[in-house]
């Protein structure tokens, strides 16, 4: 478990970086998965933005607070949620993979940790054991 | 989900508020305590509710019109229930954090306790957090009530806190929390700075006629 501080200012960055992020990884996951488009069209591309934001939105207090149960209880919620739409949950998962991407590659290794302590409880629940 | 909730989640689904108030009238008469209608009929209802959403057979219009025609029963069942009381103490003011909109268990609360004699003030969905200040520092309840339903907005019940704590109102009034995002996890609401919390409304009016029985 990450220290508090580095917690505090993890939850302080997300906040800020929510948009970018957001962005970032729905770009992402668009080009690496084009038959997303064909699927879903440029409507699916705007809810996934819109997913993407939720989805910060809940890994925030999650990370501030520490509390990785919190998230991994949103994600299986989600994932029910999106399969229900017709959204496999390999989408779910690679999204999550590249919100620890994007932790790693933007902030020091105590932020990016502690972000990932909890991206990873979320992980947990989209990936086959 | 017990008959009845089953049955006023099918009243729910066809959008028939005239059966959903029926079901609800018949309950009363067969019990007048607010609690088991409030708690294992309409809650369970309201939640199946929020499953199906989320399963994709029902839209966001068919939870508004189940949560509209809930809410209507609510008062229709209440005004049934309430007897006048002379005392109005204690008091509480019971709010949704900031941009939350699920405030169901906590117009429940606040109903539950105005049939043990308690004054409320029920403020329902997202309230600013300097309203709230303000409103507490005019009517300085015994208790303030914050809820939320999902993750993203206990920073915002914890600003609702930090504002109140710091607003200098006197007395201090309790602070309890709950609602989903909340439940009943005690470590969760110190660090939100709360002095109590409850997972259901049924659980709250009984943590807080404790606090109130003590003095």
């Amino acid at each position: 478990m990450h220290d508090e501080i580095a917690r505090h200012r993890a939850a302080e960055y997300l906040i800020r970086d929510k948009e970018a992020i957001a962005v970032t990884v729905t770009k992402a996951l668009y080009d690496e998965s084009p038959e997303l488009i064909d699927k879903h069209g440029e409507r699916g591309r705007q809810k996934t933005l819109q997913d993407m934001r939720y989805n910060v939105e809940h890994l925030t207090p999650a990370v501030d607070l520490g509390d990785a149960d919190m998230f991994a209880k949103y994600v299986k919620w989600l994932d029910d949620l999106l399969r229900a739409r017709g959204v496999d949950t390999k989408y779910t998962r690679r999204c999550l993979e590249m919100v620890r991407d994007e932790a790693s590659t933007r902030y020091d290794a105590d932020v990016a940790g502690a972000i990932n302590d909890i991206v990873d409880a979320g992980l947990g629940q989209v990936t086959a054991a | 989900m017990t008959g009845a909730a089953q049955e006023f989640l099918d009243a729910l689904l066809r959008g028939d508020r005239r059966v959903a108030n029926r079901l609800v009238d018949s309950a009363l008469d067969s019990n007048p305590d607010l609690r088991p209608l409030y708690l294992d009929i309409l809650q369970p209802a309201m939640r199946e509710i929020g499953r199906l959403w989320q399963e994709n057979v029902i839209s966001v219009a068919d939870e508004h019109v189940a949560t509209a025609i809930t809410q209507a029963a609510m008062g229709r069942a209440f005004e049934r229930a309430y007897v006048w009381h002379d005392r109005r103490t204690p008091t509480l003011i019971a709010a949704c954090a900031e941009d939350e909109r699920h405030q169901m268990g906590l117009r429940m609360l606040c109903d539950l306790l105005e049939l043990e004699g308690w004054g409320t003030t029920y403020l329902g969905a997202s309230v600013p957090v300097e309203s709230l200040v303000d409103i507490v520092m005019k009517r300085k309840p015994d208790v303030v009530a914050v809820s939320a339903t999902i993750a993203p907005n206990l920073p915002r019940v914890r600003s609702a806190i930090v504002a109140i704590r710091g607003s200098g109102v006197s007395p201090m009034p309790l602070i309890i929390v709950g609602g989903r995002a909340v439940g009943d996890n005690e470590d969760l609401a110190k660090r939100l700075g709360a002095d109590l919390t409850a997972s259901d409304a049924d659980e709250a009016v009984r943590v807080l006629r404790e606090q109130f029985a003590e003095r």
